[in-house]
């Protein structure tokens, strides 16, 4: 653009850029070309620039060209205003002009023309309008249409009125919207964290009522069944009324919850009078409008919401979605409580499982260890029920036949009077016992009533569940294990699961029981074999010690025969030389009768006396004396007396014991001083206020005789004789002790175990019998006490007597201590 | 039958001296011992006398005090053994009670002419004289 200061601005209103453009091109060397694309730009750009000249368009949406030169002319009068019209109706002239334009140009423009004819409109042209009516015309024209601006004006603020309502409603109604869904989604933080489902259910009334102002809240979950609908919470006293009497709707049936939980869709009744599927319940008078909201957790319902109003068509449909919004999360809430009871209740029946199996590893602990079979049994069936709580158990063995399962052990006074009675079910019968041994499981028996194969027992009047395991050793059914409850349903799977552990267990223990009975028995055999064995070891000592001591006696006997044969040999000889007068005496035919008796008997006297009489009279004498018979007489008397000496000591220990109290010291010195034992081998300590024991005194004195004739004899061939006596409580508690030490040769340990063994001392001359200490260890056994010995070889020997103190200390008092 | 001598060593008394009588009836020269060592004391005596010379058979028991003094049912089979470790050839009878079969058999196994159960005692010398017989 070409501008010189000095030089004329042009205006030019037109709304078209291309008429804009080219009077831009043809004027701008010459004048200041100034644009405006409408009219009332125009009229500002004209007030702020002054121009010298506006060329105006006629046709323009908004303001007309002829309104703006009427504006023009009245806010500057002396700037020309030139018309640009393409209008060539017959009147444009005078209509231009009417309108306040000096001067007229007609379109398309004239390019070679359009300098020449602004510059005479700045120098000074002007059409003047010949014709006033035009003028009055106008005005009336621009009246109308003035009338008609401002009409469609107050239409438009107006509009702009209602549109403004309009967005203050949906301003609300978002505020609203958010509003709910803030209170949705309270609802559903203060939900999603409760998991104790009645909480849950209660606070979810409690947050929708309170944050959304409704009437009524209330939440029902299905039944097991999935027929009815439950209510689990509801707002206030009618809700606490309708949960306390079980108020339940139909799932699919009439009522909103029904259709609700039936369709998986909200439901809304806005008046609840109009509504079909209304119920009108007492306990909510004042409700009018009414949602029923389904609870869908997953894929399934769970249950439904429902909220009241008490105004009616309280619910718009954005209320539906936002409250739905917040049941899902409910439902997802309500879900989780579940499933969070549910692994309580897992973790609880894990617990319980867990005492259970502890309670069974405690019956398997308890019993395997006890070996005694009742012992064993009484134990289970006391600690079965105290582990788990059980009102009875019992215990059933099969019995030889394999026909009866016998009670063996009972819990308490039913068990003991069951047991009295020979209580016993048949294998295979109609009872549980029966039933579980042969189908070799367990039967359950939730409430006995219900059970057919249960026997109602009168001994167990509140049995309600009953549960029968079997008890399987090995491959075999050796029995089975009653439990009962007085609860019904007291036994859950996993109980039958801990209790078979456990019927188990006590099965392998009655095996081992059973196995240590056996070997018990087996071994009772052995003992029984060992103790023939030592019988016949003893019986074998014992007879070949008589063998012994008998050995000289028919060699003795043969001689004396012998000897006797000779002598009457020689006597009937006399008697055969003497005179016949003598012969008749009665000495001779005494004698005369003998020799014929002994000839009888195979003795030939005629053989005898012709070898007698080769003889010399040294030599016969030699062969026959009177000494020899006697010495043999006396060896047999000797055999006979060690034979016979044995007696006591064989049947001593098992005579009739006279017990009485006995005061050991009192004993003791009385026993070293019948042996004669001189006071400077033999040395004796007793203890003050030694307690007495109750013994047969004569049998104790043997005992303690035959201990100190040991030690003599063990001192025998020892220079240095000492004999200790000494008598003292012992350190077992109840005891006292009496030592025997002797200064003797001591006993080889090869032979200690042997000197407790009848007859091992075989040789007459020395330490008797051998019976003495196998006679002592019987008889103190007997006394309830023990003798023990220590030894070594070249040192000396003692032998401890232990005796039990007598219980009876008082009737020391009135009796007297006696020995 | 004089010169038979016979060592005979038991250590019960009675047992002792009944065999010893019936032997001296049977018409043998009879020592006695009444344990192991005064047994093979006499026997080396014996040895070295000149005037009666040695021992033609010995009689001994078998469950004795042995050499130590301490009971010993082989106790004879040791005197039995030193016996024979002086005069291997010499005749021995051992004495055994009618249950003690076992061991006996084994002092023969060990070089005993003959074991003779005590009691019958009239068998003994028909004992002594079927091994002299043979000797």
């Amino acid at each position: 653009m070409i501008q010189t200061p000095d030089s004329p601005t042009i205006l030019c209103v037109d709304d078209t850029a291309q008429v804009r453009a080219l009077v831009q091109r043809l004027l701008s060397h010459r004048y200041t070309v100034l644009e405006a694309g409408d009219g009332l730009r125009g009229i500002e750009m004209a007030k702020q620039a002054r121009p010298d000249l506006v060329l105006l368009d006629m046709h323009m949406p908004g303001l007309t060209g002829y309104e703006v030169a009427t504006r023009i002319k009245s806010l500057m009068p002396r700037v020309p205003v030139v018309a640009l019209t393409a209008d060539v109706t017959a009147d444009i002239r005078e209509r231009v002009l009417a309108a306040g334009c000096d001067g007229y140009l007609s379109k398309p423009v004239d390019p070679d023309r359009l300098e020449g004819q602004v510059q005479a409109f700045l120098d000074g042209a002007r059409e003047e309008l010949a014709d006033e009516g035009y003028r009055q015309d106008y005005q009336e024209a621009l009246v109308v249409r003035l009338e008609d601006k401002v009409r469609e004006l107050t239409q438009t603020l107006q509009r702009n009125a209602e549109l403004n309502e309009q967005n203050v409603q949906l301003l609300e109604h978002a505020q609203r919207q958010a509003r709910l869904l803030a209170a949705g989604a309270k609802v559903g933080r203060s939900i999603v964290s409760i998991l104790d489902l009645d909480a849950l259910l209660n606070t979810t009334v409690d947050v929708i009522c309170d944050e959304f102002g409704f009437y009524y809240a209330g939440v029902f979950l299905i039944d097991e069944t999935g027929e009815w609908a439950v209510l689990r919470a509801g707002r206030g006293e009618a809700g606490a009324a309708m949960v306390a009497g079980g108020h339940k709707l139909k799932v699919d049936g009439h009522s909103m919850v029904g259709a609700a939980t039936g369709s998986r869709k909200a439901r809304i009744a806005l008046d609840v009078g109009e509504e079909p599927v209304h119920f009108k319940n007492p306990h909510l008078p004042h409700t009018r409008s009414e949602m029923a909201l389904p609870l869908v957790a997953g894929n399934e319902v769970i249950g439904a919401l429902t909220v009241q109003s008490i105004e009616e068509a309280a619910f718009t449909d954005e209320d539906v979605t936002a409250l739905q919004s917040m049941a899902d999360q409910l439902a997802i809430a309500i879900h989780n409580a579940r499933l969070h009871f549910q692994n309580q209740r897992l973790l609880g029946q894990a617990e319980r499982n867990a005492r259970l199996l502890a309670a069974a590893a405690q019956v398997g602990q308890g019993v395997t260890s006890i070996l005694d079979m009742d012992d064993l049994l009484n134990k289970t069936v006391d600690i079965i029920c105290e582990a788990y709580g059980f009102y009875y158990a019992g215990v059933f063995m099969i019995d030889e036949t394999g026909e009866w399962a016998v009670l063996q052990a009972g819990r308490g006074e039913a068990g003991a009077a069951m047991i009295a009675k020979g209580h016993k079910l048949q294998v295979g019968g109609l009872s549980m016992i029966g039933a579980s041994i042969t189908q070799r499981r367990a039967r359950i028996a939730l409430d006995v009533g219900e059970e057919p194969v249960h026997f109602k027992n009168p001994h167990l009047p509140h049995t309600r569940s009953e549960m029968a395991l079997p008890l399987i050793a090995g491959n075999q059914v050796i029995g089975a294990l009653t439990v009962q409850s007085v609860e019904e349903a007291a036994f859950s799977d996993e109980d039958i699961t801990a209790l078979q552990a456990m019927a188990d267990q006590l099965a392998v223990a009655i095996n081992n029981a059973r196995l240590l009975r056996e070997l018990e028995a087996a071994h009772s055999e052995l003992v029984q074999a060992k103790t023939f064995e030592a019988i016949a070891t003893a019986t074998g000592e014992a007879i070949h010690w008589v063998g012994n001591k008998a050995a000289p006696i028919p060699g003795s006997v043969a001689r004396i025969t012998e000897d006797f044969v000779k002598y009457m040999a020689l006597a009937n000889a006399i008697v055969e030389q003497s005179p016949p007068e003598m012969r008749e005496h009665k000495f001779a035919q005494l004698l005369t009768e003998a020799a014929e008796e002994i000839a009888s008997r195979g003795n030939f006297l005629e053989g005898v006396l012709s070898d007698m009489e080769s003889k010399s009279a040294r030599r016969l004498h030699k062969m026959l004396n009177v000494e020899s018979i006697f010495e043999d007489l006396e060896i047999i008397e000797g055999s006979a007396r060690a034979i016979l000496n044995i007696k006591e000591d064989l049947i001593g220990p098992a005579r009739k014991r006279k017990d009485q109290l006995v005061h050991l010291p009192d004993l003791l010195k009385r026993s070293i001083a019948s042996m004669g034992i001189s006071d400077d081998v033999a040395r004796t300590l007793f203890s003050e206020g030694l307690r007495p024991v109750r013994v047969d005194p004569s049998q104790l004195d043997r005992v303690f005789i035959n201990l100190i004739k040991n030690a003599m004899e063990a001192m025998h061939e020892v220079e240095d004789k000492r004999l200790f006596v000494w008598a003292r409580e012992a350190d077992e508690p109840g005891f006292v002790v009496v030592d025997v030490t002797d200064s003797g040769h001591g006993i080889p340990p090869e032979i200690m175990d042997k000197i407790w063994m009848a007859f091992y001392t075989t040789k007459g001359d020395r330490g008797g019998t051998g019976l003495g200490l196998a006679a002592c260890a019987q008889i103190i056994g007997q006394l309830g006490g023990k003798i023990a010995v220590e030894s070594e070889v070249g040192v000396g020997t003692t032998f401890s007597v232990l005796l039990p103190i007598a219980s009876d200390e008082k009737e020391c008092d009135k009796e007297g201590v006696q020995v | 039958m004089e010169d038979v001598r016979i060592l005979l060593v038991d250590d019960e008394r009675l047992v002792r001296r009944s065999m010893e009588k019936t032997l001296l009836r049977a018409g043998f020269d009879v020592d006695t011992a009444e344990n192991v060592s005064e047994g093979l004391e006499l026997f080396q005596e014996a040895l070295a006398d000149e005037e009666d010379g040695p021992f033609d058979i010995a009689i001994l028991d078998l469950n004795m005090p042995n050499f130590e003094g301490v009971d010993d049912p082989d106790a004879g089979l040791k005197l039995l053994t030193k016996l024979l470790e002086v005069d291997a050839d010499l005749p021995v009878v051992v004495l055994t009670a009618f249950d003690e079969v076992t061991r006996a058999k084994e002092a023969v196994a060990r070089g005993a002419r003959a074991y003779f159960v005590k009691g019958r005692e009239a068998g003994l010398i028909e004992l002594v004289n079927d091994i002299l017989d043979v000797e």
